[in-house]
């Protein structure tokens, strides 16, 4: 059970920080109107709560799974290890991001360097670290793609039913202009990421993390697929001032957000009660 | 924001129902005494050996009338093999119980059983 808790803490602590600092990368690169900017801001500042209280509660739930007691002992392993580092690197680039909030340009640079110093605890998170610096320079890649799309599909859903349809068709348009490279370097960098692992494991095809990693993936597919029905076929539309394609957008883009979120669930899964070496297995 | 509840909610849910049992990891190499030893008395000294290194947090021993006891144990940092001094384990079945934090994060955990001969005398 302490280990299901565990997992569920470490989904809410992906969510919160991929939301916060994918809404800095978003902001950064697709702009958007005064309310966009606002709403930006406030995905941060919830984010970033969410980062550090489901950090705080999962080393708390981390030492009562290593025995309950918080002597130096367990503390010192708690957080002097790579769990210490991913906390103190995710916990202070989320406080750092609560700290710089103001609109001027400076800030907002600041922000892109404090959401940089969130993302890079995923250097010290999962299975990544056992494979090697090219899995972990890849793992901090296919997080940060992955924060940016998050990021950008809470800022599209909020301007579907806030902005105008000019001012939404062009932030769909500058949304599709680098959506292309961003998912497509995400998915390469999970595919190469996913087999380095595997490989230097040597998973066994029938263990649970292979399994788990297989509904990983196709939760992903259902992701594109749905992303792929609004590029496709809604992302026309709207610019040619369909109003309902609008409301059709924030429906996919939420049933989107959905997918991902099961996605985050499969991947806290993988990385807390599977592993991918023969030796943990349950 | 309510999203983001919506967002987690029901794949948290499912992967609770759905998840593997967490239980039992075997990330330890050996141990002396080996797990299953019949001995005549208490060794001095028990000693695992984990395949990766580790941090050891805690170890509990209980015996045949299933009260728990802490253990001390070296080192106290991350270390390949461990070393459990004097135990005093009592007559009858003993079973140790040990957690650990893997250098890769993942929390382990395991245990072994030594038998004490119960016509074993001095047992400290």
């Amino acid at each position: 059970m302490l280990d299901a808790l565990a997992a569920v803490l470490e989904a809410f602590l992906f969510a919160g920080l991929l939301s916060c600092t994918g809404a800095v990368f978003a902001e950064a690169t697709l702009g958007g109107s005064s309310d966009t900017a606002r709403f930006a801001a406030q995905v941060i500042r919830r984010g970033a709560l969410l980062t550090i209280v489901a950090g705080l509660a999962g080393s708390a739930v981390l030492v009562v799974r290593l025995g309950g007691r918080f002597d130096q002992i367990t503390l010192s392993a708690v957080f002097l290890s790579i769990h210490g580092a991913a906390f103190a690197l995710q916990t202070g680039g989320a406080l750092l991001l609560l700290a710089s909030v103001a609109a001027d340009r400076f800030t907002r640079s600041l922000r892109i360097a404090n959401a940089g110093i969130a993302i890079l605890s995923f250097a010290y998170h999962g299975h990544a670290w056992n494979a090697g610096t090219g899995a972990t320079i890849l793992a901090v890649g296919h997080i940060t793609a992955a924060a940016w799309w998050i990021g950008s599909l809470w800022l599209l859903e909020r301007a579907c039913s806030r902005e105008s349809p000019p001012e939404l068709a062009a932030l769909v348009r500058r949304f599709g202009a680098l959506a292309g490279r961003a998912v497509g370097g995400l998915l390469l960098a999970g595919l190469i990421l996913a087999m380095l692992i595997v490989s230097s494991a040597a998973t066994p095809l029938t263990s649970p993390y292979l399994r788990l990693l297989v509904l990983k993936i196709g939760l992903v597919a259902g992701t594109l697929g749905l992303a792929a029905y609004n590029k496709y076929r809604l992302t026309p539309r709207l610019m040619l001032d369909d109003i309902a394609a609008a409301a059709s957008l924030r429906s996919m883009i939420r049933g989107e957000l959905v997918l991902i979120g099961a996605v985050l669930a499969a991947t806290a899964f993988l990385t807390t009660v599977t592993s991918p070496f023969r030796e943990f297995d349950f | 924001m309510k999203l983001m509840g919506i967002m987690l909610g029901p794949a948290a849910l499912l992967f609770l129902l759905f998840m593997p049992p967490a239980s039992a990891h075997t990330a330890i190499k050996a141990t002396l005494p080996r797990d299953g030893a019949v001995l005549q008395e208490s060794p001095p000294v028990v000693e695992i050996e984990f395949a990766h290194a580790a941090r050891l947090t805690s170890v509990v021993v209980s015996g045949e009338d299933k009260s728990e006891r802490r253990l001390e144990f070296t080192p106290a940092g991350s270390a390949i093999t461990f070393k459990i001094p004097e135990p005093g384990l009592t007559p009858g079945r003993n079973e140790i119980r040990w957690k650990a934090l893997a250098d890769d994060g993942h929390v382990i955990n395991g245990s072994l059983t030594i038998i004490v001969k119960p016509d074993a005398a001095g047992t400290e």
